[in-house]
């Protein structure tokens, strides 16, 4: 149960770093905005607003928080502590999947009156927090600092967006579906529109495994670019 | 010297180069240190201390020879190795935002044995009053405090600093080494980093010099500078009304005629005996200075 206490940590440190009140205002923002759209008009605004939001920030806040602990010490530090990487990993992935899916399921619950498939909404925030974090610990593993996982990020999170916009223009481009993010979409999207199980099954299957072999990978090479050197 | 069994750290014939750069670091290095030993690793910057220290603690990979703690090879241990040793390294490494006590509980909930005495540690070393304080408020001195306290509060085995007087003052610094002999005393064993020499004479039971990934030297600081140092006598007389100051060799003193005669037709003002320091020593091995 180490990485529960782990998760603790985590969820305390962003907390005293000032993380949560950012995310507080954004919600708050989207809130506001939200309040003053008609429902027709959010179903399709709501998901798309929905998917970034563990994605997007996903990405920004696994980054600033990994080379923040890594200029401050702190990764050198858990690593020479009983913690595991597997843990150390875990408990980062799990806490962001926390924060996102606390704000989209407020928003969802007091700016919508439509129908949700929450199981689809809920698959989809987690699996994409997953996958967008475990893409974060990659950047992260190569940047030397937090200027530099910016300069790194960007252009990978356009390369994972792109086949989000192209699958709204070309439905019927199928293959764009094996894009991860087009993946996850699906599900968001589906919570808003109306999934049938097979999709549902097939998308969380399919995510599931790509979570799988990421974070089997993002192991590695995060000893290997942050902590242990050879 | 201990018997085998009490061997906590056994190196032999360890090599380590770096990836990246090509830099053969470590070059065939062999010692070991006994339990309830402080064992000092002194050497200039760039010598290949640190890289040592991060071999033996698992944060350097792809060594060759063999490292072998508490009786396990390095890399066959899992992280349960963190439960047997208390690491400081000279930056320190703290959650900055936290206060004092909570990077002690924080750090602290990942170990198996947890001290029930937190306050007792920040009294020891001088920041009882402070554990409320935010770290990032610290001066570099509380920091290298607090990193210590840190690196000791689940009772290991084996402990490793870094240049662990480094930023603090005299008053800070006899806490810290103080703490470390009470440590020793307890039958910790004490793998200490520095090329300050004050500290290693103060605080070890032997040391090793490092130069250039090469050892030169291990031994007692008292046998290193007995045998490799020469002691001299100095002494300071009057002659025709002026204060002339000599110095002869200790070992040649009773066949000296010149000392004889001085001690015998001169007035003595002072007289003293003195060996070489740890750093002349360390000087005549590597020819350089610890810096």
């Amino acid at each position: 149960m180490r990485w529960l206490t782990a998760l603790k940590a985590d969820l305390f440190f962003q907390f005293k770093q000032g993380f949560y009140y950012i995310y507080a205002i954004l919600s708050l923002i989207y809130l506001i905005i939200f309040s003053q759209i008609s429902d027709s008009v959010l179903q399709f605004v709501l998901p798309i607003v929905m998917f970034t939001d563990p994605s997007v920030l996903g990405l920004f806040f696994i980054g600033g928080l990994l080379l923040l602990e890594k200029e401050q010490g702190i990764l050198s530090l858990t690593y020479i502590t009983p913690l595991k990487i597997y843990e150390f990993v875990m408990s980062k992935v799990i806490s962001l999947i926390l924060i996102s899916l606390l704000a989209v399921i407020v928003i969802s619950l007091v700016s919508y009156n439509g129908s949700v498939n929450y199981l689809s909404l809920i698959s989809g925030i987690i699996l994409t927090s997953i996958i967008f974090t475990l893409y974060g610990f990659l950047i992260a593993s190569k940047a030397k600092s937090i200027n530099d996982y910016f300069v790194k990020m960007i252009p990978q999170m356009i390369l994972l967006i792109i086949p989000c916009i192209l699958i709204f223009i070309f439905p019927n481009w199928w293959f764009l579906n094996i894009a991860p993010s087009v993946s996850a979409l699906n599900l968001v999207w589906g919570a808003y529109h109306g999934i049938g199980y097979p999709q549902l099954g097939i998308n969380i299957t399919y995510l599931t495994l790509i979570s799988f072999i990421m974070y089997r990978y993002t192991i590695k090479a995060f000893i290997k670019g942050m902590i242990v050197t050879d | 010297m201990s018997n085998s069994t009490d061997l906590m750290i056994n190196i032999s014939n360890l090599n380590f180069t770096y990836l990246k750069s090509g830099k053969h670091a470590i070059n065939g290095i062999d010692f070991s240190i006994s339990k309830g030993e402080v064992f000092g690793f002194l050497g200039p910057s760039g010598a290949g201390k640190t890289t040592t220290q991060r071999l033996i603690i698992g944060l350097l990979n792809g060594y060759h020879g063999n490292i072998e703690i508490l009786g396990k090879e390095r890399n066959k241990w899992d992280k349960s190795f963190f439960e047997e040793i208390g690491v400081a390294f000279d930056f320190p490494n703290l959650y900055l935002k936290l206060t004092a006590e909570e990077n002690l509980k924080l750090i602290g909930s990942y170990y198996k044995n947890q001290t029930n005495n937190l306050d007792e540690l920040f009294d020891e070393v001088g920041l009882l009053k402070d554990k409320k304080t935010k770290v990032e408020n610290f001066s570099k001195g509380m920091k290298m405090r607090l990193n210590f306290i840190r690196s000791i509060m689940h009772s290991p085995k084996i402990m490793f600093f870094d240049e662990p007087t480094s930023g603090l003052d005299p008053v800070n610094a006899r806490i810290i080494k103080d703490k470390i002999l009470d440590m020793r005393r307890k039958g910790k064993t004490i793998f200490l980093t520095t090329h300050n020499m004050t500290v290693a004479e103060q605080l070890c039971d032997r040391v090793a010099f490092i130069n250039e990934g090469t050892l030169s030297a291990v031994d007692t600081p008292g046998n290193l500078m007995l045998e490799h140092g020469s002691a001299y006598v100095k002494i300071v007389y009057e002659n025709n009304g002026l204060k002339v100051n000599k110095s002869f060799d200790l070992t040649s003193i009773g066949y000296n005629q010149e000392f004889k005669h001085i001690l015998e037709t001169k007035k003595i003002q002072t007289i003293h005996s003195g060996e070489a320091t740890l750093e002349d020593v360390f000087i005549k091995f590597t020819g350089r200075e610890l810096i």
